[in-house]
This record gives C-alpha cells, structure tokens and sequence, in this order.
C-alpha cells in the first residue's frame, strides 16, 4: 500500500514542494526515512509513532518507508512530521490523499502541531507548484496568509487535521488579520536637534542607495542617525514584504507577535560577529545579517572594532545583491540588496575631532586606524560625512521657530529622486546611482566643462584618486537628481565634494 | 612684587576646555592649565610670535614694533613674553595698531615683571591677553623663563626672531618652534654689532631671514594683499561664510549653516568651492582660513 503526501523544503530562501511516498508492508516492524533528511527528520520518527499513539490512532506494526522526493536534494527541518503522519494515519484509515492539499508542521509527542520556520518561502514555492489547500500550524498562519490564491489553514493538532481530511470537521481558512499591530516607537529625524547638515547627507545617501561612513567623536550621534534611516526610505511594496518575510521566516525570527516583516529592516550586528554570522551560511545554511538586512539597512557601528576579513567580505554581496553558497553541488542563494552605514570614531580613543577633550592615540595608532578605514570594502563607501558633537550654544540662540526638517519632508525628496533613477536605470542591472560603473558613469552623467574643471581642480587641491572621483561623480548624479536636474552642474559637484573621504584629507 | 589692584579677574582653563587653544596642544608638553586675564578668543585667531633679546637697538625695536604692527592690522594675534626689549616692542606695535597681542608669563599672571613693564601689563590686562602656566603668585624664575618659551612657540604658526644676542632666550623660543615644526623667521642684521650675532646665527643654520615684513604674510596665506581686495574676489555668500569662519577661527559645517541661518545644501558647496580656489581648507571635519 502506498500514498502520496504534499509537502515542501527549503533551499536557501526559496522553497519548492516535495512529495512524501509512504508505504506500508509486511515484513519485519520498521520505519525508515529515506531522501537525504537530516539528523531532524531521521529524528521525526520518534515523535511521529507517539504522536499518532496520542491522538488516539494505530500505529501499523509493519514494515514502513517514506521516501522525501525529490530524493537527490538534501532537506531539513522538522515540518515533514506532518505530512508524514498523516500519511501513516491515511493509510491504515484507507483513506485517499487529498487532492492538490500540502501540510507542514511539526509534532508534539502529544499531537499538538508546533511551528516551524521557514512557512512563507514553502508556501511560495507550494502555490507555485498549483496547490490550492495548505495545512499548516496555527501560529504560522499569519506569516502564511501573506500568500494570495492559495487557502490556508491553521490547525493546532493532528486529530483537527485528520478529522478535516476525513470531512468530519472544517479547518476555517485564515485570513489574516495584518492590522491592530503595535506601532514600533516612533523614529523620526525630527527628534535629532541641530544636525541639520547630517540630515541632508543622509537624504542624499538614501536617495542614491549610497554607502555611508559617519565619522565623529563617541556622542556625536552617529548611532541615532543611522537609526532613522529606514524612516526616509521608501515603504517597501507587497513583493518587497514577501521577500524580507521569506528571509525572516527561514532564518526563524518570525513570532506571533512579528508575524510579517513590514518595515525595512534595520540591522546592527555586534562587532564581534562571525564571518558566518555576517554573510550567512554554515552546516545548515542560514542567512547572515546582510541577508537579514535586505531592502533595508546594515549599520556596522564602529567599523575599525569588527574583524577586516569580515567586513571585507560583504564587498561581493553588497556589490552583487546577493550571497552564493555552495553547498553540495548546489548554488544557495541569499538576497542582500542592502543599503550599508558604517559608523567609526576618528581614531582609536575617540578625541581626535573632539575640541573639549585630549587624543591620546599614538602616531602609529592614527595611521592603523586610517588604514583600516580604507580597505578593501571602502570602495562600496560613496560618502564620508564627518559629525561634529552638537553646539548647544549656537542651538539656543537659534530661533525658537526654527524646525528641523521631519522624516517624511525627507522621503519625500528621496521618493522623488529614486523615482527619477528608476525609469533611467529600467533597462540597467542596477536602479540606483550607487550602481553606476564606468560606463554608466559616461552615459549618464556626462560632465560639461566647467564640471569638469571644478573636478580638476579639486583632484589637486583635495588629493583625490581616481575612485574618489568616481564616487563623487555618483553622489552628484543623486544630487542633480534631488535637485530635478538632468545636467550635473558645478553646485552639484561641489556639494558632493564635501563628502570626499576622509582619508585623503590634506593633514597639515 | 606681589601685585593687588587687580583689573580683571583671573580666570583658568584646561586643556579640556573649548577655549583651550587648538594649536598649542598639538606640541608634546603643552600645559595642562592656564590662568589667564583678558579676551582668550584671540589665540584662536592666527597666531604669530615676536620675539628677542632684552638688550635692544634701535633697529631692532621699530623692526619689532613695525611687524607687530603690521601682523595685527591684518588680524593676526602676535603673541610674545612681555620681557624688556624686542617682547614689550611687539607688545606695543600690536596695541598701537589696534590689534590683538597675547604676553605669556614666566611667572603668576598677576605678577609684573620687569617692574618697568608696570603699564604695559595693565594695557594688556584690558586690550590684550596675559598667560601663564603658572598660579597666582608663582614668582618670577630664571629657570621658568624657558619652559615658558614653549608656549609662546607652541601658540603659534610661525615664530619671528627680531634681533638677538649670542645667549638669548629668544633663540630658545626659536629652537622650541622648529622643533615643534613651526616656521621660524629670523631679521638679518648688519655683521659688525653683536646684537645681531644670535639672529645672523639662526639664518646661517636654517632659518629664513626676514627680507621685507610682508614675508610673514606670505607665509600665513595672507600674501600681504589687503582682507578688502581679497573679498572683492568673493560672491557675497562667500564673503559672508569666510568673515564667519575668520571671526571664530575653525568651524563645522553644521555651525556654518547655523550662524548664517541657512540650509546644508547651499553652504556645503560653497565650502568646497572656496576650498578649491585655496581661501579655505578643511581636517577633521572643520573649516580653517586656508594658508594663501
Ligand atoms: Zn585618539
């Protein structure tokens, strides 16, 4: 006796369907799993047997196999407890698979169907494949619910979901309740006092997705500006939602609470992350924060504390949009379309920028620190803005009426200026100014001469290199384009300037 | 030699405080406090020493009065150690002229010393600056004169020797500049007079003689040419952030933007564009007058 069971797995992000074969024979009792599971789904076997037991059905004292195919790709998790024993209960029931109907979750030795990570990608991938019923655990369904033309049904144990198989009972179709969420604590840059100037070079970095450096001494407020960043950038559409959902989901940190990633996220990692934490991967592969951060923010907050080979390795998934991982023959792929700021005090104690306290680095200390600001990773750094600590004085003589610009004034001169990019980059691999190469350098961003003699000019009197030019004429494209103008003029040229490296600062 | 009319307060700061002068904490032993009367706010500005040797001739004090005089109509601060001689003439040069000159003691701030010096103290008191290292009531020692002469270098771009005599302290103070990586200057003077022989020394080992007073100017950036035709060469904008950036000596953009009550998106190019024509020039996130 043999019956077929939907179910899916998960590769990377994406999910694809799998179909579960049981079949029942004489022979000495045995159940076996085979399809290249892990330790997990080997695993399942002792949960499924009580499981069964527990929720008031025989479990057959015969020869059983499940087969997992497709049996060549190697899968995980825990969520083919389900469909397994459904499979199991269907067969010595005599009972016909449901048609186009996929179940995943994981049991309790009691019967109860626990969550799983991983749902949203599984049911992608299961829509896909033209299932019309998926049966999933009930704290999933929100997350689940996010994909339309397909129903899902919560269930909270094995018996609910024998019992709707069989038609003795209905499994009502979620429909998601995606509303009455908490609102987070309200960010906004109109809560940064007195950083003006910040604000504008952060309106430019979010509306030509370029890589930023803030430098200041400790207090200045690096952190809070970079917090706020996702406040100006653009709410992410459906599409965008489902894949940072997809992520979220495999790496498990979705919770009744988060059920859907609606907001662009805003990643912090500690700097004593792995290199595995940073770019994703491992036995069993996950994302890493720069996955977790995509259609959103990744701040490495003092930059010259993290390890260089870690840092230096986000070049490719920053510059690419995404990690690969190879992994027994198979390519994984992780989305990373990130947004990177990087925070870094001006030398090793912090002072040097501070006009009320005392640098106490060494020379040498000061040149390891410049060093490490320009490794290989800088190159994905387009602007420099260097913070100084706010300057109550001036702030209080400052007009009472005077109002610093709020969140939404800024996306909105960022929606503008992205909106521009979109429909000039339509038939590019990239959308943003950041992603200009060389020769979308000389087709977009043709320099009339007196550009061109400012930027001549400024090579010599700013000691510039060539990449430094190159970066400069990229945050003038966004400039330009905040500005609503198609020809960069020199004021474009000379505000991006100001946000040369500071590296190459003429130290005297 | 204790003094008591006091005419203003003495007052301390650290090298902790904003008002600490940037440039002397750059030299390896900069004080850690200094007590000082008068406007503090001048040793932001350009700072030039003047200095030499107590025993004088008369070349040597109108050659001292005249640069003094001529920096601080340009709005350089000359800083000097209010000993007789070349240091009072400096003194005087600069106040005469209206500007701004700083006396940095070797002893408390509230003693006068040399006693003759009586009425320049209380000019500078009132018009100037005096500064020391030392407390209230330190007297006067011959072995503070040179620990003294690092400050007076260490305050300044560029350090002036007028006319010295084989053992001036004033060679000290020209010693302590080039070590500290500062200009120095020396006045050539004529060979048969040996109160030229510790500045024709100077020369001889490396320090540029001082040919027309102008040269200093040239070697601030000033070039000499006068701050009205130089803003001529400005647009009003430029005009206005170089004169806010004059008056307070280094500023951040986002100061910048706050004084003239204006947005970051018109200042910063401006700042870049003055920067290029060489008025201005920029580290560590601030602004500075630039070496012209
Ligand atoms: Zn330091």
């Amino acid at each position: 006796m043999l019956i077929r069971m939907s179910t899916a797995a998960i590769a990377g992000v994406e999910g694809y369907p799998v179909t579960v074969e049981t079949d029942i024979s004489r022979g000495m009792p045995e159940f076996a799993i085979v399809g290249l599971g892990d330790a997990t789904i080997r695993e399942s076997v002792k949960r499924i047997r009580p499981a069964i037991r527990n929720s008031g059905y025989i479990f057959p004292v015969e020869r059983l196999t499940v087969n997992l195919m497709p049996a060549a790709r190697p899968k995980e998790g825990s969520h083919f407890d389900l469909p397994i024993a459904v499979s199991i209960i269907l067969l010595m029931e005599e009972w016909e698979a449901p048609e186009k109907t996929a179940f995943l979750g994981e049991l309790s030795l009691d019967g109860r169907i626990n969550p799983v990570r991983g749902v949203l990608p599984m049911v992608i991938g299961l829509r896909r494949a033209g299932m019309r019923d998926i049966i999933l655990p009930r704290e999933n369904a929100e997350e689940a619910s996010f994909v339309k033309d397909v129903r899902i049904r919560g269930a909270s144990t094995l018996e609910e979901v024998i019992a709707y198989v069989e038609g003795a009972r209905s499994l009502p179709v979620y429909r998601g309740s995606k509303s009455g969420k908490p609102a987070a604590e309200q960010l906004d840059y109109v809560q940064v006092i007195g950083q003006e100037s910040v604000k504008r070079a952060m309106v430019i970095g979010a509306a030509g997705r370029h890589g930023m450096l803030l430098m200041g001494s400790p207090g200045c407020g690096k952190t809070m500006m970079a917090r706020r960043l996702p406040t100006i950038l653009p709410s992410m559409n459906d599409e965008e939602q489902m894949e940072v959902t997809a992520i979220y989901s495999v790496a498990g940190l979705l919770s009744r609470e988060h059920p859907i990633v609606d907001q662009r996220p805003f990643r912090s990692p500690h700097h004593s992350i792995t290199l595995t934490g940073m770019i994703g991967g491992g036995a069993k592969p996950r994302p890493g924060e720069v996955s977790l951060a995509h259609r959103g923010v990744l701040f490495l907050d003092e930059m010259g504390e993290f390890d260089m080979r870690t840092i230096d390795s986000l070049r490719q998934p920053v510059e690419e949009g995404c990690v690969r991982i190879n992994r027994n023959l198979t390519e994984l792929v992780f989305p990373s379309q990130v947004m990177v700021v990087v925070a870094s005090n001006p030398c090793k104690c912090g002072n040097l920028w501070d006009p009320r306290r005392v640098c106490t680095c060494s020379q040498r200390q000061l040149e390891s620190h410049r060093r490490r600001l320009a490794g290989p990773f800088s190159d994905r750094i387009d602007m420099h803005i260097r913070m100084m600590p706010v300057d109550r004085e001036l702030l209080e003589q400052r007009a009472e009426d005077r109002k610093g610009l709020t969140s939404a004034q800024m996306r909105s001169q960022v929606e503008g200026a992205r909106a521009i990019q979109r429909s000039r980059y339509a038939r590019e691999p990239y959308s943003f100014n950041s992603g200009l190469d060389e020769s979308g350098l000389e087709r977009y961003c043709a320099l009339d001469r007196e550009c061109t003699a400012m930027l001549s000019a400024a090579y010599e009197k700013m000691n510039l290199s060539m990449r430094g030019f190159h970066r400069i004429i990229r945050v003038a494209r966004t400039i330009a384009d905040l500005d609503g103008q198609e020809q960069i003029g020199t004021c474009h040229i000379a505000e991006a300037l100001s946000y040369r490296t500071v590296e190459t600062e003429d130290r005297n | 030699m204790r003094d008591n009319e006091k005419a203003t307060e003495i007052e301390v700061i650290t090298s902790g405080d904003p008002a600490y002068p940037a440039r002397l904490k750059e030299i390896k032993d900069y004080p850690r406090q200094l007590y000082f009367r008068g406007g503090i706010g001048m040793l932001k500005k350009r700072c030039v020493a003047v200095v030499g040797s107590r025993t004088t001739t008369t070349y040597g004090r109108n050659t001292a009065r005249a640069i003094a005089a001529r920096l601080a109509s340009r709005g350089v601060t000359v800083i000097s150690g209010m000993a007789a001689g070349i240091d009072a003439c400096a003194h005087e040069g600069a106040l005469n002229a209206g500007g701004e000159t700083a006396a940095v003691l070797g002893c408390g701030p509230d003693i006068c010393y040399p006693k003759q010096n009586r009425p320049l103290m209380s000019r500078l008191e009132t018009q100037g600056l005096l500064l020391s290292e030392y407390e209230p009531g330190t007297p006067p020692e011959y072995w503070r004169f040179p620990q003294r002469n690092r400050i007076i270098s260490g305050l300044s771009e560029v350090t002036v020797v007028v006319q010295a005599r084989g053992r001036s302290g004033a060679l000290i103070t020209a010693e302590l500049a080039a070590e500290q990586g500062r200009e120095v200057f020396a006045v050539p003077g004529n060979i048969d007079s040996q109160y030229n022989l510790g500045t024709n020394k100077l020369i001889q080992e490396g320090a540029a003689p001082l040919i027309r007073v102008d040269d200093i100017l040239d070697a601030l950036g000033l070039n000499g040419r006068d701050e009205k035709a130089m803003l001529t060469e400005l647009t009003p904008l430029e005009q206005q952030v170089w004169q806010v950036i004059r008056d307070r000596g280094e500023m951040g953009l986002e100061e910048i933007c706050m004084v003239l009550d204006d947005r970051p998106q018109r200042i910063s190019p401006v700042l870049s564009v003055m920067e290029i024509k060489g008025f201005l020039h920029s580290a560590s996130g601030k602004f500075f007058l630039a070496n012209r």
